[in-house]
């Protein structure tokens, strides 16, 4: 199933074209890197996807819809940089404005959001700071209580922006296991720097740079051949202009 | 303590205190999640334009709260409508609305008889002045505030913390943006009667600020806020009785003088 379709895509900020005919799919279970240079264009495409802007030229479908009624099945992560940090919410609370919609009003969540929500910190293994204010918390426990937040409204598709941008190397591994385990039930979009780091998970790269190059990893063979495996690196690199 | 007695057997001091109070509460509320969204310099530009309805309403010989509160909720709107054209001249538009507002009231009010006295206890309050009607005005404006937040408690947060994921699930983020401005234009007007236009801002923002330094959530911020508020409130009619000075401007000058202590104790 198609989950994210682009054909012929193109967006002009002002009169300077930022992405010039793209064209992909994702289909479900995909686990899609999207790596580029800065201001190739990247946060660009996400806004497209989130329906924050409209495409000058081409259609986009998500869910199969071009009205983008359906961003709620849509888990998002964004950069930790665009929040407060010391922003007076308890994790919990944090994790739980996923359940929000339009309706809901008052100060109350329901005892089977909150439920969830202790599922979903306990698999990220943040269980135990979920009374925690998101001051007290380090910078790998943000980027987990995010991800916590995309989740617990069980999306179809999560799409992360940079989520290991600010955290050390070991938490970093730690983010893309768990990332990986939902993989299985879920299609995953991930905009990164470090190509290298998460080939061994993903099955397409899209390289953005105005244009968009796909290379569909799971195309080569034979992974663990490190001859091949580093040429194409080389190549997607090159072709990236990283 | 003479003071403190008359403060509940002389009327005007019972009104200031009612204001007092009232106005307190507010800045604890609407004070705290101005501060959270970092919204005070678009608070401030609201404050200022109200003059322009103060203005008008003398000219035309209406009441000046009713020209306030229009004022206030016409520019709230404005502003709301050109921070979603995402306009890269935000704060310029913001500065002029600030003057423009200004501007008009001082014009309307140069042309009303009587006018030098009224421009000063609106600029800075005159909370001695606060009459019954008054405070019946100012409890159904706090009452449509208080509960308008307990309402949207929820939505407010999640717009405030982070607006693109607020608009994902649906949340009407331009909506709940317009409405905080004009609960915000809404608290401008309450807070007038008690410290004018110039101070406001002030009164909206330092109470809540102290707050924040020592409360980790928003329901605490929002509680101590307006406990400071009160206490701001409180010894600056006491001092400005005792030393005949103008209640606004000591009120102020306590806050601010509160917050610069606090956060030096809090880094310390």
């Amino acid at each position: 199933m198609k989950i994210i379709e682009f054909k012929n895509v193109s967006f002009n900020y002002d009169n300077s074209p930022t992405l010039v005919d793209i064209n992909f799919s994702i289909e479900s279970n995909d686990f899609v890197a999207i790596v580029g240079p800065n201001g190739g264009g990247k946060s660009t495409l996400l806004k497209l996807i989130l329906g924050q802007i409209l495409p000058s030229k081409g259609s986009i479908k998500v869910f199969g819809d071009k009205n983008h009624k359906s961003l709620e099945r849509i888990g998002y992560v964004p950069q930790f940089t665009t929040h407060q940090h010391d922003f007076p919410l308890k994790l919990i609370d944090m994790v739980l404005q996923s359940k929000l919609r339009n309706k809901s009003f008052f100060v109350r969540y329901s005892q089977k959001d909150k439920l969830r929500a202790k599922e979903i910190l306990e698999m990220l293994k943040i269980g135990e700071f979920k009374d925690k204010f998101l001051s007290e918390l380090s910078g790998g426990q943000r980027q987990r209580a995010l991800i916590a937040r995309a989740l617990i409204d069980d999306p179809e598709i999560l799409i992360l922006d940079e989520p290991t941008a600010s955290v050390d190397i070991s938490v970093e591994q730690d983010i893309y296991d768990i990332l990986n385990d939902l993989n299985k039930n879920m299609t995953i979009l991930l905009v990164t720097h470090d190509v290298n780091f998460v080939s061994k998970y993903v099955n397409k790269v899209f390289c953005i740079n105005k244009y968009l190059h796909t290379h569909k990893l799971d195309e080569l063979t034979d992974k663990d051949a490190q001859e091949v495996y580093n040429r194409s690196m080389k190549m997607i690199k090159h072709q990236c202009g990283l | 303590m003479e003071f403190f007695a008359s403060l509940f057997t002389v009327s005007f001091l019972r009104n200031a205190l009612f204001a007092g109070l009232m106005a307190s509460i507010v800045c604890g509320v609407i004070g705290s999640l101005v501060v959270v969204k970092r919204i005070s310099f678009v608070s401030g530009a609201i404050a200022h334009s109200v003059l322009g309805g103060i203005g008008i309403a003398y000219f035309f010989n209406f009441s000046p709260i009713i020209g306030a509160f229009s004022f206030a909720i016409f520019s709230a709107i404005l502003i709301s409508i050109i921070k979603q054209r995402k306009n890269q001249n935000e704060d310029t538009v913001l500065s002029a609305f600030w003057a423009v507002g200004m501007a008009i009231g001082i014009i309307f009010m140069s042309m009303t008889p009587g006018y030098n006295s009224n421009l000063m206890s609106y600029l800075f309050g005159n909370i001695l002045l606060v009459t019954n009607a008054d405070l019946w005005s100012l409890l159904t404006l706090l009452l449509v505030i208080i509960s308008t937040v307990i309402v949207f408690y929820r939505q407010f947060i999640a717009m405030i913390f982070d607006e693109e994921f607020a608009r994902l699930k649906n949340i009407k983020v331009n909506f709940l943006y317009t409405l905080l401005l004009i609960l915000i234009s809404l608290s401008v007007v309450i807070l007038i009667r008690v410290v004018g236009i110039i101070l406001v801002i002030a009164l909206l923002t330092l109470p809540a600020a102290i707050s924040r330094l020592f409360n980790r959530s928003i329901g605490g911020m929002m509680f101590w806020a307006s406990i400071f508020g009160f206490i701001f409130t409180l010894l600056g009619l006491w001092l400005s009785y005792l030393l005949n000075l103008p209640t606004g401007s000591v009120i102020i000058v306590l806050a601010g003088f509160t917050y610069i202590i606090s956060t030096f104790v809090k880094k310390g």
